[in-house]
């Protein structure tokens, strides 16, 4: 090609991309966007310290529930405190669920309403869709706070088919719950065939939900997300998701919220549950790949999973304040491409037997350039903080414009001083006797990703 | 971040959200996606604020943006397109629709085949030939080597041009 072609095609890609850019419309306010997305940023960092304890209290209130039909709750995937999404969302004119009325097309269906009624909670929705009849309900499980928690039931049955009376049995009705602070929207998730219905149900008026059905591992460890938005008819959406857990979908309505799915159903990926008497880690490792496959859309055989901790570490917790020691089991799972990712569970015994709290959140990708090198770092209560680093000898932490080194123990963990738990930009490094670095933990990236690694980005 | 660096940051956001949504369209080749990782893109600026140098704030910016953007088109597979019910076609996918029955002219041609370079590859072509970068500028925002920009620039103009010769004898396949 000679000079003339050369900057005449130049010139030909600079006014095609000119052009293309031109067509972006701008925001009448961006400022106001990005300071709403700065905010759920910090609200996400923040919540990493209290993520363990809060999980832990979510789902004692769900078996103390003692929910009907086996199903499982979990709600709130990444073990992390709740609280923080729902007492900060600007609600304004979006109307409380307690206010919203009776909609689908069987809100007419006076019989089944009062059926479901008479039994649990107040009805939210009524409808046939996809040949099923599904009702969902809304009651304080504990007749408790209203405002702090609220449990959420989803009915799903042949239409035409009576509601069982109480005492009854359920028959062919399914029945799912989810037990969660009172959002501004709630979601619902259940398998149709080979694909999953998604119901999102927001205050009455609600125009369109941005949804984001996976969470994507990125290169450096971080995760991203991309969001779609959906018209609502009144305030509700009826969507399709295939090959997709229920714990990896995220959505918002407006600014007012965003969260994971509020109650899951029989979705095309079932994650098995943590199971409190299974300290040995060998179900851990499987319900971990299974949510990894799940969150990451990894298929499952592919996955290796291995126990890489699992000790009794001094992670002070947890409702019942008895401060016994929690056991923390640490999963590591390889995808084929060698990226790793971890999840951990901790379980604490209660004072009488058979009973204690777990919490167990997702599974999150670790640095490439750490790896399964990479250490732990765990808050419990009053700012107590415990780097778990098995095979490290010591640990640098830096924290606040302060530092200091600590001895890993026999049990492959450090406790960090009270000056260092709680300050700001933790950043934590880990040796071997040979003083040669391990790996390392820093809150601006690791914390963001352990607050909730499936939803970062609104 | 106090209330006068906040100032600056919010003038800094009004002034250049448009443009770099104008680049985040090109990189991503759809508006909401841009907007997305524009948003994404100054939150990071946010939290790095006070760290910026004064004067370096928008090639922070701009390095911030085409990173995620690589980051973001190197994931694992595409999401999968969710299908309002009943049969509802999403909000963008009748527009789709109706370009894809657009005359198709150079320009198009040129956008699409841009659409299907290595996300580096079109992020060096954005940033040189849109955002009128140097190759050493251009290089820095990418972390990447001057070397490297003026071969990726080199290898992306050329199956930009092969693309356009292909319209221009003919051989597209429709």
């Amino acid at each position: 090609m000679n000079a003339t072609k050369h900057d005449d095609f130049e010139a030909l890609l600079r006014s095609a991309l000119a052009d293309r850019a031109q067509t972006a419309t701008t925001l009448p306010d961006p400022y106001d966007r990005v300071t709403g997305a700065v905010r759920r940023d910090r609200r996400r960092r923040a919540v990493v310290g209290s993520g363990l304890a809060a999980g832990a209290l979510a789902l004692a209130i769900a078996v103390a529930g003692q929910l009907p039909g086996g199903s499982t709750v979990n709600s709130d995937p990444a073990g992390r405190s709740t609280t923080s999404q729902t007492s900060a969302p600007a609600q304004g004119s979006l109307a409380p669920i307690s206010a919203w009325p009776v909609r689908g097309n069987l809100a007419g269906d006076k019989a089944l309403i009062s059926a479901v009624e008479s039994r649990f909670g107040r009805v939210l929705f009524a409808d046939v869709h996809d040949g099923k009849a599904i009702v969902i309900s809304v009651a304080d499980p504990n007749q408790t706070d209203p405002v702090a928690s609220a449990k959420f039931s989803a009915f799903v049955g042949d239409p035409g088919t009576p509601f069982p009376a109480d005492g009854e049995d359920f028959g062919t009705w399914e029945v799912y719950d989810g037990v969660r602070p009172t959002p501004a929207a709630i979601a619902f998730a259940g398998a149709a065939d080979a694909r999953s219905n998604l119901l999102v149900l927001a205050a009455p008026g609600t125009s369109s939900v941005d949804i984001s059905t996976m969470a994507i591992p990125a290169p450096d460890g971080t995760i991203q997300r991309q969001w779609q938005t959906l018209p609502m008819a009144d305030g509700v959406s009826w969507s399709r998701t295939a090959d997709t857990g229920g714990e990896t979908v995220r959505f918002r309505v407006g600014t007012a919220y965003d969260g994971p799915v509020t109650i899951e159903g029989k979705l095309t990926r079932e994650v098995t549950p943590f199971c409190m008497g299974c300290a040995t880690g060998e179900d851990d490792v499987v319900t971990f790949r299974q949510r990894v496959a799940s969150a990451y859309g990894y298929e499952l055989e592919s996955l290796q999973g291995q126990i890489t901790y699992n000790e009794t570490v001094p992670v002070v917790d947890f409702q019942d304040g008895t401060g016994n020691a929690t056991r923390i089991t640490v999963v590591d799972v390889v995808e084929p491409g060698g990226r790793h990712f971890r999840g951990y569970v901790a379980r604490t015994e209660g004072k009488e037997q058979g009973t204690g709290s777990l919490s167990g959140g997702s599974a999150y990708p670790l640095s490439p350039k750490w790896n399964d090198k990479a250490p732990l770092v765990l808050a419990g209560e009053n700012n107590t903080q415990v780097v778990i680093a098995p095979g490290a000898a010591t640990i640098r932490w830096e924290a606040g414009g302060s530092h200091g080194t600590e001895q890993v123990n026999a049990k492959g963990y450090a406790v960090l001083p009270s000056p260092a738990a709680g300050l700001a930009d933790l950043r934590v490094l880990t040796y071997d006797a040979a003083g040669t670095t391990l790996g390392e933990y820093t809150e601006a990236i690791d914390g963001e990703v352990m607050g909730d690694p499936l939803d970062l980005q609104p | 971040m106090n209330s006068e660096a906040e100032a600056e940051f919010r003038c800094f956001v009004e002034t250049r959200w448009q443009h770099l949504v104008r680049t985040a369209v090109l990189l991503t080749g759809d508006q909401g996606r841009a907007e997305d990782l524009v948003q994404q893109t100054l939150v990071i600026v946010h939290r790095k604020w006070r760290s910026i140098e004064p004067g370096a704030t928008m090639a922070y910016a701009r390095a911030v943006l085409a990173n995620q953007s690589a980051s973001w088109w190197r994931r694992r597979r595409h999401p999968e397109v969710l299908i309002a019910s009943p049969g509802d076609e999403l909000p963008g996918s009748a527009q789709a629709g109706r370009d894809a029955m657009a005359q198709i002219d150079a320009r198009d041609e040129l956008l699409r085949a841009l659409a299907t370079l290595p996300p580096r590859m079109r992020a060096v072509i954005v940033l040189r030939y849109y955002d009128d970068l140097s190759e050493a500028d251009t290089a820095e925002a990418l972390g990447i080597s001057a070397g490297s920009v003026k071969a990726q620039a080199s290898r992306g103009l050329d199956r930009l041009r092969t693309a356009l010769t292909t319209l221009e004898t003919g051989e597209r396949i429709r």
